[in-house]
């Protein structure tokens, strides 16, 4: 019947909607999160300017759960800094300290040892094999600010996808 | 319309509103409103549509001439019952999110003020190194020199721990300098004089307060923060502000660690790490010991024969919140021997 018709052909209007308005709310939530992760990667010149610490290795300073601000400029690498590197063949990088400083008179390269300042020997097992040293283009940024537990949640989704699942589904209904 | 029976919901919901405005109308009433749910009986009656193909439509006319009799007559809607209970709902969903918000800006804003510097504390801690024996020099198959010696080592980094009133007074002293010395710490007066500085390096002493535009030096004071140190960026991490983490409010760790540094033909800076401690709190912050160092001291090449070196204390800052920061103090005159041992 005529009206049987138009009540329904209402009633999926509304409801269709609120599902577009839903998907289109969470696609702006997404991109925006997206904008804000390229302009902080302009603004503090490195790959990722956000990291999560993994391990204990920089306890009591850093712990696992903290996030780590990094930002890489021109300056020289020093004794003391903490930074972020990435060792080839490895996928996660490493937030350790800088103990060992040599710079070459003639082209300002620099060798530089870290050491993570909870374990008792230096990064050299780390390295790839026959490395001793790092060089600037390992470096990918250097921490200059920290926010504790904050990085739970992104460790926990990572380790237990069920967790991301649910979230989302709770989010969607 | 006491007799009339409804074919359907929307039948129902007119004949109860036509029933209703009979009833007022004998009441004597004059201004009437009514409520309705649903939408398409109000739209109908407001569009005056002759399409009288639905059921219910057919009583619009009606209606119509029973609002005439009225001074003043509206028909709204008015919200379903389940549409009212999930605007309720979401209600309290978008009180919580506001409330969470406003918690968590509260939260961020606390965090930002116990990481922001404190300008009036200018830690100025002190320390001193000395080589109590050189163990043993030798170089290495590998062509490299290597160095073991004892240590001893002693410092009070207590400053940045606390404020320092001794150091307030002296601060707010110069801004008030009309007053006597012993007047209150807190009135400052309201327009400082100010002798435009050159912007000088962070050796210069310089104060903030107010925060902007001030900038003016007083070689009495200790070494502070300056406006041209947070805006053109005195700081070794090179972030560009050079803001000191306030470790009065918040409760800091302070990573401290004692480095060689020299200078050989190959290398602009070598900077080895002898050793490297941790204070986790004021009271660990004055302390003396004696080591041999922790790490190898070994050179790229064979360059310390007679070499003058540094000793630089260094310590980094680590705060609950916020931005870290570092300093240091040089040093100088140490040097090898000039043959091995």
């Amino acid at each position: 019947m005529g009206f049987i018709g138009d009540s329904i052909q209402s009633v999926k209007s509304i409801q269709i909607r609120q599902l577009l308005t839903q998907i289109v709310s969470l696609g702006m939530i997404v991109t925006s999160a997206l904008i804000i992760w390229k302009a902080l990667m302009c603004v503090t010149g490195s790959e990722s300017p956000v990291v999560v610490v993994l391990s204990g290795s920089m306890e009591p300073g850093f712990k696992r759960g903290d996030i780590l601000f990094l930002h890489m400029s021109k300056d020289p690498i020093r004794a003391g800094e903490i930074v972020v590197f990435n060792i080839d063949g490895r996928e996660i990088p490493i937030v350790h300290r800088v103990i060992k400083v040599h710079e070459r008179n003639d082209t300002g390269e620099v060798d530089v040892l870290t050491k993570g300042d909870n374990n008792f020997g230096d990064d050299r097992l780390l390295y790839a094999q026959g490395q001793l040293w790092l060089q600037r283009h390992h470096i990918m940024g250097r921490a200059v600010g920290f926010l504790p537990y904050v990085g739970w949640v992104t460790i926990i989704m990572t380790e237990k996808p069920i967790i991301k699942v649910s979230f989302l589904q709770i989010f969607f209904l | 319309y006491e007799r009339a029976r409804a074919a359907n919901a929307e039948e129902a919901e007119a004949l109860a509103a036509l029933r209703g405005l009979e009833t007022a109308r004998h009441l004597g009433l004059q201004r009437i409103l009514l409520l309705s749910d649903c939408q398409r009986i109000v739209r109908a009656f407001r569009e005056r549509s002759e399409d009288l193909s639905w059921g219910a439509l057919t009583l619009a006319p009606d209606m119509r001439a029973a609002a005439d009799f009225f001074l003043d007559f509206r028909f709204e809607e008015r919200k379903k019952e389940r549409e009212r209970l999930r605007e309720k709902m979401h209600s309290f969903a978008y009180r919580a999110n506001a409330l969470l918000t406003f918690a968590v800006t509260i939260l961020a804003v606390m965090c930002s003020i116990a990481s922001l510097s404190d300008n009036l504390n200018a830690p100025s801690p002190t320390a001193q190194v000395q080589v109590m024996n050189i163990n043993w020099f030798q170089k290495q198959p590998n062509g490299n020199d290597e160095v073991s010696m004892s240590l001893d080592i002693s410092a009070n980094l207590e400053s940045m721990f606390t404020w320092n009133t001794k150091q307030l007074q002296d601060h707010l002293f110069f801004l008030n300098e009309n007053t006597p010395k012993n007047s209150d710490l807190f009135y400052p007066p309201l327009f400082p004089r100010l002798p435009p500085d050159s912007p000088g390096s962070s050796s210069d002493g310089g104060m903030i307060f107010p925060p902007y535009g001030a900038n003016w030096s007083n070689n009495h004071l200790r070494r502070s923060c300056s406006v041209t140190d947070i805006c053109m960026g005195s700081d070794p991490l090179g972030s560009g502000l050079g803001w000191k983490p306030c470790c009065t409010l918040q409760e800091c760790i302070v990573f401290v660690f004692l480095a060689a540094e020299y200078e050989t033909p190959q290398n602009s800076l070598n900077q080895v790490s002898l050793w490297d401690g941790i204070i986790p709190s004021k009271e660990h912050a004055k302390f003396q010991i004696r080591t041999t160092n922790k790490y190898r001291f070994i050179d790229q090449g064979s360059n310390l024969r007679g070499k003058d070196f540094n000793m630089t204390l260094h310590w980094h800052v680590m705060p609950k919140t916020g931005k870290m920061s570092a300093d240091k103090i040089v040093m100088t005159g140490y040097s090898f021997p000039q043959v091995y041992r």
